[in-house]
């Protein structure tokens, strides 16, 4: 604003041309997207073992939604000393008391070729944004000490091989313990029914040798409401045998053998609870075999289940 | 599995018995829909010589189903509707003086039948109770100075409402132990329902046939005390009763405070004939821990007395019973 009379000063003109300019510059670094992206480069360690991995992750990170900028995947970074043996990204976007952050991230398995000085080039990132600007950003090239292998192969000494007969002889003093005390617990358990399949099996056959159809049946019994309740978690000590029918198809893996299963327990009421007879049955073998496939393949399944649930 | 000669001989021996059970449970099937369990425990009572107590709201027809069941078995059958103002006489019978003959002759009461139908027996007072249940007991009636034997089969249903308590004399707790069994009577399902409205408005009510005569239902008797019950049974049924009076020492720690009173050895009697009748019904010659859980609840609810705590926190009978089941080992 000029006023008539009053001839501005040259020094009066420079402050706002100054500041024109200054807006100027402000603009057109702010239309600059370069500026507003940030990209860094990170190894997860300083030093890597021959036998390990180390993972380098380049982080491109900026203001506001994550549609903001498109980044083109990079090329998998130039390496020395080492190999790229796998890679993937990720994309994550989070707000905070300033705003709107976004992040994209590429890493990088790289794995050791020999033990000294590794290298990772720098990788170049592309960008474009919505409305057409594009441009690239370059991370600073990374350094990498290959170390001797961890897992190092056994070099026999003699002071190795004193230690080794010690340790030989703790292992060896650990395990008879060990074996005592199984040992004394399961002849404890046949009397206690704390180990039930072992007890259960051990009457079953013992009842098969003797000919003595109500105790084997009973004692199979006994081992499929065992088993039934460790299966499904049922208690089942107040179940009779037709009750434990529906619960057949949990035990066995196959349809047959669950058929099977429901017409030995449909049988085993006429057995246990009619006059005894004389008639030898010929089942009890097959019987016999029947249960005791059945238990190999519930701890079988147990196995499974605790090796599946790691 | 092959059976030996004495078990063959009772299964053959039950199958030709037991033919006329499915004939009468068809017969009251004409005109009651649904209640197969009360039919059925009817019949439990008939072959074990027990009554029942049936529980149950009005409109239930367990009326109908008792005098249908006495129509089919060719039996005398008796109601006997239960009232504040019923006295024994009413009830057993009195003597009548004659005065032409100028002696006292016996006028027997309507509990002179088969099977006879106490109405609401919670409705009259305890001295006319007490005398139907006198009888129950001994089979026989004193009146006056002669003392007269009671109809063999001789069978008492007695009923009582749930509701409408008002003005009602509860059976002691003594006298509801003489009843073999107390069934309560539900609401039929939906389907049953419907079933009902078609057969009771539409067409003529359908008639029941005789099917049987009572000197069937008697050697049938004898027959359910044959049935073979192992060992391992009847020791179950000794520790469900017993696990009724000491539940701690059946893992049932927490039921302790609630059982005021277990059930009394009459229980044990009762649940092993009750489960032979029901292995008779299915046609089995022996008896298996199925049959005695499918007729313990009715053989025990009656029997566990539940103490105020209980009460208080709303565990019944049956919740007990259930629990007691539940609980013990099944051989």
């Amino acid at each position: 604003m000029s006023y008539p009379g009053v001839v501005p000063h040259r020094g009066m003109l420079r402050v706002p041309l100054f500041s024109l300019c200054v807006v100027l510059l402000l603009a057109v670094g702010d239309a600059w997207p370069a500026d507003d992206i940030r990209i860094e480069a990170q190894l997860d360690r300083g030093t890597v073992a021959l036998d390990e991995t180390a993972t380098l992750v380049v982080k491109a990170e900026w203001e506001g939604p994550s549609d903001r900028f498109a980044l083109v995947i990079p090329q998998a970074p130039r390496v020395h000393n080492l190999i790229v043996i796998g890679s993937k990204r990720g994309t994550r976007s989070w707000a905070d008391e300033k705003g709107e952050h976004s992040a994209q991230e590429f890493s990088y398995v790289l794995q050791p070729e020999s033990e000294g000085n590794a290298a990772v080039g720098a990788v170049r990132v592309q960008f474009t944004t919505p409305e057409g600007a594009s441009g690239d950003l370059v991370t600073q090239p990374l350094q990498l000490r290959v170390g001797s292998p961890v897992h190092t192969r056994w070099r026999f000494s003699w002071e190795d091989v004193g230690g080794l007969v010690v340790l030989a002889g703790l292992a060896g003093y650990a395990g008879w313990r060990r074996w005592k005390k199984k040992t004394v617990r399961e002849t404890a358990s046949l009397r206690g029914q704390k180990d039930p399949f072992a007890a259960a099996l051990s009457e079953i056959a013992s009842a098969r040798r003797e000919g003595n159809q109500k105790a084997f049946y009973g004692a199979v019994l006994s081992l499929l409401k065992q088993l039934t309740g460790e299966r499904t978690g049922v208690p089942t000590a107040a179940l009779s045998a037709r009750d434990l029918v529906p619960f057949a198809g949990r035990l066995v893996s196959e349809e047959s053998s669950a058929e099977r299963l429901r017409d030995l327990l449909s049988r085993i009421d006429a057995i246990l609870y009619a006059p005894a007879t004389d008639d030898l049955d010929a089942d009890m073998d097959v019987t016999e075999l029947f249960v005791r496939n059945l238990v190999s393949e519930s701890q079988i399944g147990k196995r499974e289940r605790k090796d599946a649930s790691r | 599995m092959p059976l030996d000669s004495h078990i063959q001989e009772i299964h053959a021996e039950i199958e030709r018995e037991s033919e006329f059970v499915e004939r009468i449970v068809s017969e009251i099937g004409k005109v009651i829909v649904g209640q197969r369990t009360m039919v059925e425990r009817m019949l439990i009572g008939l072959l074990c010589d027990g009554h029942i107590l049936l529980e149950g709201v009005p409109g239930l027809a367990k009326t109908l189903a008792v005098s249908s069941l006495a129509r089919t078995i060719h039996a005398k059958f008796q109601r006997i509707q239960f009232t504040p103002d019923l006295l024994p006489a009413d009830v057993v019978g009195t003597p009548v003086y004659e005065q032409k003959k100028s002696t006292f002759t016996v006028k027997k009461g309507p509990i002179f039948a088969n099977i006879v139908l106490a109405d609401e027996v919670n409705r009259a007072p305890a001295k006319v109770q007490s005398a139907m249940l006198e009888a129950m007991q001994e089979h026989q009636v004193t009146i006056g100075d002669q003392t007269f034997a009671l109809e063999d089969p001789f069978l008492v249903l007695a009923t009582q409402n749930p509701i409408e308590q008002e003005g009602t004399y509860p059976l002691p707790e003594a006298q509801i132990d003489r009843f073999m069994l107390k069934v309560v009577v539900t609401y039929p399902s939906k389907a049953e329902e419907r079933q009902i409205l078609d057969r009771m408005t539409e067409g003529d009510v359908p008639h029941v046939n005789e099917v049987v005569e009572p000197a069937d239902i008697i050697r049938a008797r004898q027959l359910v005390r044959r049935i073979y019950m192992d060992e391992k049974i009847k020791n179950y049924i000794v520790e469900i009763v017993c696990a009724t009076r000491k539940p701690a020492e059946y893992g049932l720690a927490d039921y302790t405070d609630f059982v005021d009173y277990g059930a009394s050895p009459r229980a044990t009697i009762w649940l092993a004939l009750a489960s032979k009748a029901h292995a008779f019904l299915c046609q089995r010659g022996y008896v298996t821990p199925e049959d005695v859980k499918a007729i313990g609840m009715d053989v025990l609810r009656h029997r566990v007395i539940p103490t105020y705590e209980a009460e208080a926190e709303e565990v019944t009978a049956e919740a007990i019973v259930s629990k007691v089941f539940d609980s013990v080992e099944v051989p």
